[in-house]
């Protein structure tokens, strides 16, 4: 009767993962410069410097639709009044972790990491899409803490899509929204508590998630370029994060042997449709050790308007780290995760075996949208597959 | 041009969720009568508008507008649940989506969509009027003639109801962690149907127009059971549901029968545990034109509003033998209250003695904290005046 009392919370083993004092790429915390959000990709292509063919307002497809406006609804409740006393809970941020991070769980995340907030990951401006010429507002965010929380894309859709069909977009948003969801509940957790807390989500970040990813030991930087890998999810996650200054314990990045696979496997890049993923080695970014990926290719071929799709996650979907939670997968994973050997097998395997290929017999939406922006849902011309984003 | 069908809508007998709901036995009526004579009833006849009213007394209508967010969690959850109340409803596209013209497949790609965005259940049936309310809460008159309904459910947490005792700090938080997915899902869905062309509406906690236990036994979510709420027989009683209603074609489901009938007429632990002696330890009754037990709803909403040693009560939840985890062991007796119904004595009184009902607090992880007058603190053990008297 006792076997599930000596539980972890976590629904993926992410405790028997190896723990290392930094994360596996380097990162030169003096020499990162605060990044503003008008320079993202999308923002970017919001600000029309990528061309002019970029949906602007509802997307074109219903769900993602659908997800967005629940994000819309979500803008205003990032932040609130803090309670004016501490509840008497045990300052003992080796328990407050662990019990942020079930209550997380409760609210049906999928994975949480918790780290200390690298002054570098907030933003120097926050983007104002109502005023795209100017710089934005500055950010002033000096919690110490970040919780990170993820939610799975679903893995019988990513098994069933091509990569940048027309469910890509509401996979992304599906996580984007529930990820959002559970931060903005667990920020006025906190707040209730004493605690100043945010929860930064898509449309409301005021922090850049990658690293804090690492830091948080959810993953480790991977080929497809800005993107963490996780160990158990692969690239196929989102995540939202509560920023506080409740005080908690920090995880510790993890090593699951990425680096060896990355160099090896390079499929996303093969796999690409835009071109944007690189085949080459690491290169140092604004202080981050990383692979190049073009910015641009990769926003104009998501954002893009196409007649074959919405969205991408072609590197999401070919990636050998995205697989299901079955006890095959977890054997090969963690055969992976501690043999150089078996990771090059793997990736021979990955492809002899097929995965990356689309599965239409599980394929369960329709092809739809809203391609003249007249509210008209229509079926896309299959004759008409042009990939490009002109 | 007409739409292709995709591949994952053809084939049956598939599970689509967590839960193998597609091989129960289903069967043509649900396995209590509802006869012709139901009447529609008020928003304003439900347990906790009963108490906003005044009706159950001067302290259940105080405490009304604190149970849940005394408790930080269930706080956070309902300050979420009714910003969500804002998207409920939406404009209908008015030029309808090329779809299918085959209601089966139309309902596999909601059931779909209905796992896709993170229900634990999904199931359907034609709305009936009766379970459409006749006047809101605030008595205005409910008009929805929708055809169907959608029904989603989101299970209350197995592991944290293993470490509570069921009335205990954490039992508000965990009805609305079903409640505010509950919304999340459905505000979501019926916003996807509405930009493919068919009204349809969400209905979750805040923002109900039906009723929902007519629709968990017409959609074969569950049977109804002695604690007068529905059962899963996966779930038990843990779980919230919500629903959409609309006009988009859709093949209902049929209801199901697992036994549950025969097993509440022997079991009556959630009578014998129930702290407001709400539930019924006699035969079913007819009430307002369905076969039922008899409930007392002022008890139990009287309990739950006004319990000073915790925030809302789900006792009943926490001691049904229903409320188990997944594993083969508990498939084996579902397997057998359904076929060997000889037997349900021999389980029940297993139940007990596996001490099922108690909470393990190894498996607590919240704090028992209670807002008062702005500041959160420990609540006084074993606080009298808990209780209906």
């Amino acid at each position: 009767m006792s076997g599930y009392h000596k539980r972890d919370p976590e629904p993926f083993p992410a405790g028997k993962l190896k723990r290392v004092d930094r994360p596996t790429t380097i990162i030169e915390d003096d020499n990162i410069r605060r990044v503003s959000q008008r320079d993202s990709g999308f923002n970017k292509a919001a600000r029309g410097l990528y061309g002019p063919a970029f949906i602007t307002g509802p997307f074109g497809d219903p769900l993602s639709g659908a997800e967005s406006r629940m994000l819309q609804m979500m803008r205003r409740l990032p932040q609130g009044m803090v309670a004016a006393r501490k509840a008497p809970i045990p300052e003992d941020p080796r328990l407050l972790s662990r019990h942020i991070k079930e209550t997380v769980y409760f609210l049906r995340a999928d994975a949480v990491g918790i780290c200390k907030l690298p002054p570098y990951a907030v933003y120097s401006y926050h983007y104002d899409p109502d005023n795209p010429d100017s710089p934005g507002f500055p950010v002033e965010l000096t919690h110490k803490y970040a919780v990170a929380i993820l939610i799975d894309q679903d893995w019988r859709t990513a098994s069933a899509f091509t990569g940048s069909d027309w469910i890509s977009n509401s996979m992304s948003f599906l996580a984007y929204s529930n990820s959002g969801f559970i931060a903005v509940i667990l920020a006025d957790y906190i707040r209730r508590l004493g605690y100043p807390a945010r929860a930064h989500y898509s449309g409301n970040y005021q922090v850049v998630v990658p690293p804090i990813l690492l830091w948080a030991g959810l993953g480790e930087m991977s080929r497809i370029g800005d993107i963490v890998v996780n160990p158990f999810l692969g690239p196929r996650f989102k995540a939202a994060v509560v920023t506080t200054d409740m005080p908690l314990f920090p995880d510790k990045p993890i090593d699951f042997g990425l680096q060896d696979f990355c160099s090896k496997c390079k499929k996303c890049a093969r796999e690409c449709p835009s071109g944007a993923l690189s085949y080459g080695g690491k290169e140092m970014f604004n202080g981050y050790e990383k692979w190049p990926v073009n910015v641009e290719q990769c926003a104009k071929m998501r954002g893009g308007r196409r007649n074959n799709g919405a969205g991408c996650g072609t590197c999401i979907k070919v990636c050998p780290w995205n697989k299901p939670y079955t006890p095959f997968h977890r054997a090969v994973g963690w055969a992976m995760r501690n043999s150089s050997i078996a990771r090059s097998i793997a990736i021979r395997g990955d492809d002899l075996m097929g995965y990356g290929k689309t599965d239409y017999r599980k394929k369960w939406w329709f092809d739809l949208a809203d391609f003249k922006g007249d509210g008209v849902l229509q079926i896309p011309d299959k004759d008409n597959t042009n990939k490009s984003s002109r | 041009m007409t739409q292709e069908i995709p591949s994952g809508l053809t084939g049956q007998n598939i599970q689509y969720g967590p839960f193998p709901v597609e091989k129960l036995k289903r069967v043509a009526q649900p396995t209590t009568k509802i006869t012709r004579n139901v009447q529609q009833v008020s928003e304003r006849d439900s347990g906790f508008i009963r108490a906003a009213l005044g009706q159950f007394g001067p302290f259940a209508k105080e405490e009304l507008n604190r149970f849940i967010p005394k408790e930080a969690i269930g706080a956070a959850e309902s300050f979420m649940v009714n910003h969500l109340h804002a998207i409920a409803e939406g404009e209908t596209n008015s030029r309808q989506a090329q779809l299918p013209d085959d209601p089966a497949i139309m309902s596999r790609h909601i059931k779909r969509l209905g796992y896709f965005l993170r229900a634990d259940i999904v199931g359907i049936c034609e709305l009936p009027q009766y379970a459409v309310y006749s006047r809101n809460a605030r008595g205005k008159p409910v008009e929805n003639h929708h055809k169907y309904a959608i029904v989603i459910v989101t299970d209350q947490d197995y592991t944290t109801m293993h470490g509570s005792t069921g009335r205990d700090w954490i039992s508000g938080a965990q009805s609305f962690r079903g409640y505010s997915n509950n919304g999340f899902i459905a505000t979501m869905m019926a916003e996807y149907i509405r930009r493919l062309g068919y009204p349809a509406r969400a209905h979750f906690h805040t923002s109900y127009q039906v009723l929902i236990p007519p629709l968990l036994l017409l959609s074969g979510i569950g049977e109804m059971s002695r604690s007068g709420c529905i059962l899963n027989p996966f779930l038990g009683l843990r779980f919230k549901a919500g629903a959409i209603t609309t006009d988009l074609p859709l093949l209902p489901d049929k209801p199901i029968d697992f036994g549950l009938q025969d097993f509440c007429s022997k079991c009556k632990k959630c009578a014998q545990e129930c702290p407001s002696k709400a539930i019924s330890n006699g035969e079913k009754i007819m009430y307002n034109g369905y076969e039922t037990w008899a409930f007392d709803a002022e008890r139990c909403t009287k309990f739950r509003v006004t319990n000073q040693n915790g925030a809302s009560c789900g006792r009943c939840i926490k001691v049904c033998p229903w409320n188990k985890p997944r594993g083969l062991s508990h498939d084996v007796v579902r397997w057998m209250v359904n076929n060997t119904p000889f037997m349900n004595d021999a389980i029940i009184r297993m139940d007990n003695v596996l001490g099922y009902s108690k909470p393990d607090l190894r498996d607590k992880w919240w704090f028992d904290l209670e807002d008062g007058d702005g500041r959160y603190s420990k609540p006084d053990k074993d606080r009298k005046g808990n209780s209906h008297e």
